[in-house]
């Protein structure tokens, strides 16, 4: 554990010595790439002046606001869809067929729906998790082992108790799996959503960046996404290590 | 009256399910006439074990007469009545592990129970755990268990139901040799003190001449019931000597198992 | 002490939702809390973009009353958006390029043209290369224009056509402004012609030189507008009023102060106060004279239908009440 966490900062030590290196060695413009220093002064001057405090909060709020949404409808749906094999026959074409546009391509409908502010990007961040996350809800499902299904058969279980206590549980490794890999994608949208018509963000940190030329704070802006979507990333993986999930971990 | 009456069992997959994955399966076996009348009735409270060569559609038979699927014809009562489903008094323990993995060997065993009081619920399971000598366990996940512990666990949630019937499907298959000796005799223990008729397939003919009252042979693909046995011989057995030894080799020899003693 | 122990008797499922459930809540009020000074519906909408041609918002926001009560200025950072918010009723009226706005008159969207953003204000610059010494030149080269719906692009096929140059063989392509001068100085384009300060910004760099003005082209340039929606005026005519009439009057001091402005400009757009003031001083942007009239919209309609950005020439809608 040790090895790793050194191994991990000694190699990002030697990326921001070679950066540099290589930037002031060939005197690359600060335009065109900047220098780590300048970088790190520039997250200095975002962090005191609480630029980067206001547009974290403002992406992880809409971030939150989309994924929950989409966990909280894709989930139940998918769970039930992968119980109702007509249903799914039916659903399943028009599914795999939105799934695989590209949030961003709903960019001109958000806004003309939801204006500016929040909710399109919001309703974004929904559209980007929402669809994986049936898909991988309902493959999950399909993938219980039939002995499992066949023992609620047997213990009576039914309705909701069936859902909560068999199909839910079966599927959660699974699921875990997808909400990892479906928020990734989520702050992924999410800087291309705040591109758009909002004036927060962390998206909106880096266009304006661009546009006042200051491309010292777009790389500390890049910076801190990488930073925060790590930091996401690592608390969701928290979630594999809840007991009644670890038998999925043991068996593979 | 028997317990469990069954008649004419016939099952072929070709002409209830078109699907591609059975059809393959078809063509392999170019025959997919599973079962081919499958008649026997077993009184209540026998151990009745079923042995055949692998593949020879046992575990078929099985999902038929526990309820899980449908024959193509005869019928399957129990108590007289036809069964349409998995009962909540006939209870099975697989093949495969049948445990939640999501839920401790407590819960899975209190599974088994329904609207009780909690403390109740809590000391009954105990007790089980008890019987087949898992104390200290109920915390435990299934995945923390040994192969022969997660057995253990399933025969006490199956029996906590205070089942008429227990079907049981190879479920010492998967193993070791000590640990299915060690087995078999705790099922010899458990069906002495409870009262219930067993439905036990192994294809262990040695594991089946020790624990049943009944031995039910069947035969190769399509199966149909090749010989029956009735045992009254007492517990612990000895396969050794006598006219278990001699049945053994009987039972290998209608096997086609010529050279096998 | 009873309580670490409470919490460790929770099964972990319900410990991650209650997590779940404290963060959201955690999140929204710190949201909330952060930006409710952004908050007010009553305020008038006006959408922009960091330009000079929309400096006149920036200094109204500065140093007129109405302004500071009853305006929200909402930034954006490409077109496209902006005409979405327009047409879907989220702003009250926008800064837009004038081609834009006869579009949208074309295509129905229910908005009037109140005043000019400024006038000239544009370059067409080309890469320090010496490449490109006149016009004949652009032939077989790459042109950047922020948008095919822009005065600049009509501007850049009038110079083409009056020196006989077929439009086709130059080729232009659609860039955000603020990626001109990089695009520039790495020889992905030849030349580009946009509003200011992204022409003075490949001076400035080093990286191009201004080619023509674009009063030599085309005097009395007319490059942003500003449009209203029909419905904010039905409503808040009073507030509308004072927003045009305010934006109006900064221009007369703009004008006079030009140094000034710049500094209020450049902060507000966070752009570099050098940049502004050189755009600025050098006197090639114009804030007076900025009351549209039909004639030269009208001008600008033909030449949009003759490049083929309009079928015809839609009724022109110029609102002039206020005045």
């Amino acid at each position: 554990m040790a090895v790793k966490r050194y191994g991990v900062l000694s190699l990002i030590l030697l990326l921001l010595v070679a950066w540099q290196a290589v930037t002031s060695f060939f005197r690359v413009p600060e335009f065109v790439f900047p220098r780590p220093l300048s970088v790190a002064r520039a997250l200095l001057e975002m962090l005191s002046n609480g630029e980067l405090y206001r547009n974290s909060i403002a992406s992880l709020f809409r971030v939150t606001w989309g994924f929950y949404l989409a966990v909280a409808t894709a989930i139940p749906f998918g769970l039930f869809l992968g119980r109702q094999h007509q249903l799914r026959a039916i659903l399943n074409p028009l599914i795999q067929f939105l799934r695989p546009i590209s949030p961003l391509a709903w960019i001109p409908m958000a806004l003309m729906w939801f204006g500016i502010g929040d909710k399109p990007a919001i309703f974004l961040i929904f559209l980007s998790s929402f669809f994986p996350l049936i898909v991988f809800t309902t493959s999950s499902v399909l993938n219980i082992r039939t002995t499992y299904l066949r023992v609620a058969e047997n213990f009576g279980f039914k309705g909701l108790r069936l859902y909560m206590r068999v199909i839910l549980p079966a599927a959660l490794p699974d699921i875990i799996t997808a909400l990892r890999i479906t928020l990734g994608t989520a702050w992924l949208v999410i800087v291309a959503a705040e591109m758009i018509a909002v004036k927060s963000g962390l998206g909106y940190l880096i266009i304006d960046a661009r546009n006042s030329l200051r491309m010292d704070m777009v790389v500390a802006g890049m910076v801190v996404i990488g930073a925060i979507g790590l930091v996401l990333d690592n608390i969701i993986r928290l979630l594999e290590r809840m007991p009644s999930v670890e038998w999925s971990r043991v068996r593979r | 009256m028997s317990k469990i009456e069954v008649t004419g069992l016939r099952k072929s997959y070709v002409e209830r399910r078109r699907r591609k994955r059975f059809l393959s399966q078809c063509k392999q076996y170019e025959d997919c006439q599973v079962l081919d009348g499958i008649t026997f009735s077993i009184p209540a409270g026998t151990f009745a074990c079923f042995v055949g060569p692998s593949g020879c559609g046992k575990s078929t038979m099985f999902r038929i007469v526990s309820g899980f699927e449908r024959p193509s014809s005869g019928t399957v009562l129990i108590d007289g009545q036809e069964v349409t489903g998995p009962g909540s008094k006939h209870v099975c323990v697989f093949q495969e592990d049948g445990l939640f993995p999501w839920f401790t060997a407590a819960q899975n065993i209190a599974m088994g129970l329904s609207k009780s009081s909690s403390s109740d619920v809590a000391k009954k399971v105990e007790d089980y755990l008890e019987l087949v000598g898992l104390s200290g366990f109920g915390g435990h996940y299934p995945h923390e268990l040994s192969g022969g512990m997660r057995r253990r666990a399933e025969v006490a949630r199956a029996l906590i139901t205070n089942p008429e019937i227990l079907f049981m499907d190879e479920p010492f298959g998967a193993l070791d040799f000590v640990t299915r000796l060690q087995m078999r005799e705790e099922m010899v223990n458990v069906h002495q003190m409870f009262d219930m008729t067993i439905l036990f397939i192994t294809h262990d003919i040695d594991e089946a001449l020790q624990l049943g009252d009944r031995i039910i042979m069947l035969s190769d693909r399509p199966s149909r019931v090749a010989w029956d046995i009735r045992l009254d011989d007492p517990h612990p057995r000895d396969l050794s000597t006598g006219h278990l030894s001699r049945l053994r080799k009987e039972i290998y020899y209608r096997m086609g198992l010529h050279v096998a003693l | 002490m009873n309580l670490v122990n409470k919490l460790k008797n929770i099964r972990p499922e319900t410990l991650a939702l209650l997590l779940a459930v404290l963060w959201l809540i955690l999140i929204s009020v710190l949201r909330f809390t952060l930006h409710s000074h952004i908050q007010g519906k009553t305020r008038l909408k006006v959408g922009y973009l960091p330009i000079t041609c929309h400096l006149l918002l920036p200094v109204a926001m500065e140093r007129d009353e109405f302004f500071k009560r009853g305006v929200m200025p909402v930034k954006f950072t490409s077109w496209p958006d902006m005409i979405e918010s327009v047409k879907g009723g989220e702003l009250d009226a926008a800064l837009i390029l004038a081609p834009i706005a006869l579009s949208m008159m074309d295509q129905g969207v229910p908005v009037e043209i109140a005043l000019l953003g400024h006038r000239n204000g544009t370059g067409l610059v080309v890469s320090s290369a010496e490449s490109i010494r006149g016009v004949r030149d652009f032939r077989g080269k790459t042109v950047a224009i922020p948008i095919r719906f822009s005065t600049q692009n009509l501007a850049l096929l009038t110079l083409l056509r009056k020196n006989n140059v077929d439009i086709h063989q130059v080729k232009r392509v659609e860039l955000p402004p603020p990626d001109m001068p990089s695009a520039l100085a790495s020889g992905a384009i030849d030349g580009y012609i946009v509003g200011e300060p992204y022409a003075m910004q490949a001076r400035v760099m080093g990286v191009g030189r201004i080619f023509r003005q674009i009063s030599a082209i085309w005097p009395g340039f007319i490059s942003s507008v500003l449009i209203v929606r029909k419905d904010a005026l039905k409503k808040r005519r009073k507030d509308m009023n004072a927003l045009i009439r305010g934006l109006y009057l900064q221009g007369r001091w703009v004008e006079k102060n030009r140094a000034e402005a710049a500094d209020i400009a450049a902060k507000f757009f966070s752009l570099s106060p050098r940049l502004i003031r050189l755009v600025l001083l050098s006197k090639e942007v114009s804030y007076i004279n900025i009351l549209p009239e039909k004639s030269e919209f009208r001008e600008i309609g033909k030449k949009m239908v003759r490049y083929g950005l309009l079928k015809r020439i839609p009724e022109l809608w110029i609102y002039d009440k206020w005045r």
